[in-house]
């Protein structure tokens, strides 16, 4: 594995790229202003039937994690990520302020 | 990553295992192919983890509005719309009391549709056995709830508690979910003309 790893020996570990990536991609979903579209109006698909079921959207609406959620997770994520990359051969270190990760 | 939103940019959705692969891939392509599957296994591992040590849970006022629609007869679904480690970690919580409450939860990654797609919402009302428009959708995003929604053939109801201009307009829009009995009575109210 190092040696096919070897070729593409070094690149950098860019820390907004790998905060980014590893922070949770379903988070940031806005309320209650997310769209741009514009539909027509209201109480269309209701028709005159009684309602016999409400459907709930989950994350916001059930359960509301505030803006700062994320970072209960960032952190050991990034933390296991790099554990498990460097067992397998896959250095990451934080030197510098710019943090490099060095491929074996 | 680009490859995860090109999915969700067009409401589908993918299992979790793929946002390993996505970011591996991001991060250089060459390290995938020469991962094994211990490791890959323990990525994702890492990867949704961290959402186990604080378990999402609704709180006991949403349960107790649940339980009141449910007393009132209401068939209850839920979606459960990201296909994220949030959504990975979440599935045990299917067995909670308030899950319970629940006849039907889509996650979006087995369903492989997202909102606003109507096919989420299709196939949970289907498990519900109810038409859509016998059926209410109730969220806090304008174009994934109130548009997918209605599109869908829904009635909508927004949670927001300080609604802005907006060219979107839901049935009815509360400020939290305790006002959600009330707004389901006006649009009955509505309905029966």
């Amino acid at each position: 594995m190092s040696a096919t790893i070897q070729a593409s020996a070094r690149f950098n570990w860019h820390r907004p790229l790998i905060v980014t990536l590893l922070q949770d991609p379903g988070i940031g979903a806005s309320s209650c202003a997310h769209s741009s579209a514009s539909d027509g109006g209201a109480l269309v698909g209701s028709g005159r039937m009684t309602i016999r079921a409400v459907t709930f959207d989950f994350w916001g609406t059930l359960v509301v994690d505030g803006p700062g959620a994320d970072e209960r997770y960032r952190a050991p994520r990034l933390r296991a990520w790099r554990r498990v990359l460097a067992d397998a051969g896959i250095d990451v270190s934080a030197a510098h302020s710019t943090p490099r990760m060095t491929v074996r | 990553m680009s490859t995860l939103h090109g999915v969700w940019q067009h409401h589908r959705d993918v299992a979790v295992d793929y946002h390993v692969e996505a970011i591996l891939a991001a991060l250089d392509p060459a390290i995938g192919p020469a991962l094994d599957s211990r490791v890959r296994t323990a990525l994702l591992e890492a990867y949704v983890g961290p959402f186990a040590i604080v378990p999402p849970a609704l709180d006991g006022a949403i349960h107790d509005v649940l339980k009141s629609l449910r007393a009132r007869g209401y068939a209850l679904g839920s979606f459960p719309c990201f296909a994220d480690a949030r959504t990975h970690a979440s599935r045990p919580s299917r067995s909670t009391r308030s899950a319970r409450l629940f006849r039907a939860t889509t996650f979006s990654d087995e369903a492989g549709w997202r909102k606003p797609a109507g096919a989420i919402f299709t196939m949970t009302l289907e498990r519900l056995a109810v038409y859509p428009a016998a059926a209410v959708h109730v969220g806090d995003d304008e174009l994934l709830d109130v548009v997918g929604g209605r599109q869908a053939g829904l009635g909508t109801v927004l949670v927001c508690e300080s609604p802005g201009p907006t060219a979107v307009r839901a049935d009815v829009t509360i400020a939290s979910l305790a006002e959600l009995p009330d707004a389901l009575e006006q649009l009955e109210r509505v309905r029966a003309g």
